[in-house]
């Protein structure tokens, strides 16, 4: 009986964790997305760049101050480390203006579904990266042929 | 039109690089380090491409609805967003989580039209369909990845 009972309250104590997590996971890509929204609004005004350029500040100001215990230790980099953080920087920050600044030309609801291709390009970066140590399968190329199709229809019909 | 979709891609190019070079950074060092590292650089790449593009005046625009709605993307795109998405894995597993939050750019038109008045036309919305589903698609493969 009490044998019985346990795979029962263990597999009823995980639905509560899974739940939790879709909900997070729904708040996490509800931020990103009115991060997007809020640029579309305040790029009416103000250039793309320099919208950039606070949200980025701001943000390192916020990030800086909830690690600031591993800013403080100073430890915790290597040597090799440092140019990826440089150019991985430097890359998000080229997004990040280029983003913005395409909001100043196009409407949100265009330019965010091409976003959506991200996770594709990230991808290919892996593979050139490490490569013979990730594989390619027929789904993913039929994934990958539906995102560029999807991006194309968007350029077309907004061209 | 055909510019700003031109910077999308270069952005969606940018960030997907960027994505990929932050985590061979992670390999080397402890991520919260490695978030306010990137950030430290891109501050300072913003920063002088602002300053030369716009010079100091445009730098500094006029209005506290400014900063505070820059403070509030500030928030969404490096606190919430990411932290929400680190317990979410920790949480439900990558699995689950990576194709919820491949849905953003459906998020991201629901958005538009409920707060911005914006109505996409409907290829614009079959083919964010067609984005989100493939990246779904990819994302959910178990065979793909990395090689044993």
């Amino acid at each position: 009986m009490r044998a019985e009972r346990e795979p029962r309250r263990a597999s009823f104590a995980r639905v509560p964790a899974v739940a939790v997590g879709v909900v997070l996971a729904v708040a996490s890509t509800s931020s990103f997305a009115m991060t997007g929204f809020i640029a579309s609004r305040l790029v009416e005004t103000t250039p793309g760049i320099v919208v950039a350029f606070y949200e980025a500040l701001f943000g390192l100001v916020l990030v800086a101050t909830v690690n600031a215990r591993f800013i403080a230790a100073g430890r915790g980099v290597s040597r090799s480390a440092l140019p990826w953080i440089g150019i991985g920087g430097l890359a998000l920050g080229a997004g990040t203006a280029f983003f913005y600044t395409a909001l100043g030309h196009i409407p949100f609801s265009v330019a965010a579904p091409v976003i959506g291709a991200v996770p594709l390009v990230s991808y290919g970066f892996i593979l050139l990266l490490l490569r013979g140590r990730e594989r390619l399968t027929p789904r993913v190329l039929l994934g990958a042929t539906m995102v560029v199709t999807g991006v194309i229809v968007i350029r077309i019909v907004n061209a | 039109m055909g510019v700003g979709i031109a910077l999308a891609l270069l952005a969606t190019l940018a960030w997907g690089a960027g994505d990929v070079f932050v985590r061979k950074a992670t390999f080397g060092a402890v991520t919260p380090l490695v978030a306010v590292g990137a950030l430290a650089v891109m501050v300072a790449v913003l920063g002088v491409a602002a300053f030369a593009t716009v010079g100091w005046g445009g730098l500094t625009p006029d209005g506290a609805r400014f900063y505070l709605l820059a403070g509030l993307m500030g928030i969404f795109a490096h606190l919430t967003g990411t932290l929400f998405y680190f317990h979410a894995m920790r949480r439900a597993g990558l699995s689950i989580v990576s194709p919820i939050i491949g849905i953003q750019p459906l998020v991201s038109i629901g958005l538009a039209m409920a707060l911005g008045g914006e109505r996409p036309n409907l290829p614009t919305v079959l083919a964010a369909l067609l984005i989100v589903a493939g990246v779904i698609v990819i994302i959910t493969d178990k065979r793909a990845g990395v090689a044993e």
